[in-house]
């Protein structure tokens, strides 16, 4: 958090900061809560989940809009379960694959939104990291702890997953 | 059929603004933190509302520097060594007693090797080899105080760095060089307080540090003996 407060250039920046800690703390606690159910351990995820975000402050316009309320929610599941992994080591499944219940309700568009929302946690945050909010890959690769051939792997397969998801909901384009 | 970006943009706005209606307002949350998660997160805020008094400063010095980056610029474009350790410059700063190692490097794809001490204390062996938050951690014990490595990639995002909470009483740092590498030395006060030193090797975007309760004449000669596993 220093480093990155360390480097905010502008008085307007350091006010978005400030107010988006004192609006979403709790909520992406609440999160982190969720994945983690362990208090000290969302705490650290809320720390690491602002220090990514501090880093892509310019992609936040408002910090009271729904985009970005989704945007803090995202944030702050990866880096819960990032450090899901690193406690269940012995669990040899990735930790998307139990932790459910981030799946978003479907905005009913009967179409590729709705074909979006249902990808998997890791696919469905890629897309919407890279198509809402506009990562590019290699902050996507810095933010997933992924190099960027991987991320473009993972964009390609997500995709992939989409479109059938697309046309199994019977859509055609 | 082919997605184009444009409809993919639309769905991800629409799935964002699903996802924002469907968590709890924010403002009507209820929750506390841990006393010690607010004090670091007030003491954060503070010292960037210090560092704020200085952005003018710095603003003004920016040009100048700006001038010196044109010519340092031409410097590195023809020396592969300079570039290859500017890339992997660092920040150093003392707080509250310890010391914090910030990179200014986003990391190559060049893999962490795993390290081990070569020469150890007579009766010491390796007890415990972890990793955590991207930090491996070697432990080795025998009759005294354990000897411990730790080493991190240095990438950007790695937090890095000692705690004061390991001394009870001052300490103070110097620096020596050992086969090229800087090593700084934090030599406590206290005769039950482990010294540490703390090194960065750019060649491998590497960084270590070695502690334990033994004179630090001692530990750099542990320190000298790291060495990749085969």
């Amino acid at each position: 958090m220093l480093i990155y407060l360390q480097t905010l250039s502008s008085d307007a920046e350091r006010t978005k900061l400030e107010a988006l800690y004192r609006k979403y703390r709790l909520l992406m606690q609440s999160v982190a809560m969720k994945v983690l159910n362990n208090r000290q351990d969302a705490e650290d995820a809320v720390h690491q989940a602002f220090l990514s975000i501090l880093k892509h402050l310019d992609k936040i316009s408002d910090i009271h809009c729904p985009k970005t309320r989704a945007y803090v929610v995202i944030i702050v599941e990866r880096k819960a379960l990032d450090i899901l992994r690193t406690k269940q080591r012995i669990v040899p499944t990735e930790p998307e694959e139990f932790y459910r219940d981030s799946e978003p309700p479907l905005p009913g568009d009967n179409g590729l939104a709705d074909a979006m929302a249902k990808l998997p946690f890791r696919y469905r945050e890629a897309l919407l990291l890279r198509y809402a909010y506009g990562y590019s890959t290699k902050e996507l690769a810095r933010h997933m702890n992924m190099n960027q051939d991987s991320v473009q792997k993972l964009i390609w397969r997500a995709k992939e997953a989409l479109r059938k998801n697309y046309e199994e909901g019977g859509c055609d384009a | 059929m082919k997605l184009s970006d444009e409809m993919l943009e639309k769905a991800a706005e629409q799935v964002c603004t699903t996802l924002a209606a469907s968590v709890p307002d924010p403002e009507a949350q209820d929750g506390t933190f841990s006393p010690e998660f607010e004090a670091k997160m007030a003491r954060l805020i503070k010292k960037e509302r210090h560092m704020a008094a200085l952005g003018k400063f710095a603003r003004n010095a920016a040009a100048c520097l700006l001038a010196l980056l044109i010519c340092a610029g031409t410097w590195l474009a023809i020396d592969t060594e300079t570039r290859a350790a500017s890339l992997n410059w660092l920040k150093e700063s003392l707080y509250r007693g310890g010391a914090r190692y910030e990179f200014d490097n986003e990391g190559s794809d060049m893999p962490l090797a795993e390290y081990e001490l070569s020469s150890l204390p007579e009766g010491y062996r390796l007890t415990i080899s972890s990793k955590e938050a991207e930090v491996h951690l070697k432990m080795y014990e025998g009759d005294g105080m354990p000897l411990m490595l730790k080493y991190c990639k240095m990438v950007e995002s790695q937090n890095f760095g000692i705690s004061s909470y390991v001394w009870e009483a001052p300490f103070h740092s110097t620096s020596v060089t050992v086969n090229g590498l800087q090593i700084d030395c934090y030599v406590s006060g206290n005769a039950n307080s482990p010294n540490i030193l703390v090194w960065l090797d750019p060649s491998t975007e590497t960084a270590f540090i070695l502690s334990g309760l033994f004179p630090s004449e001692e530990l750099l000669v542990y320190a000298e003996s790291v060495r990749p596993v085969k």
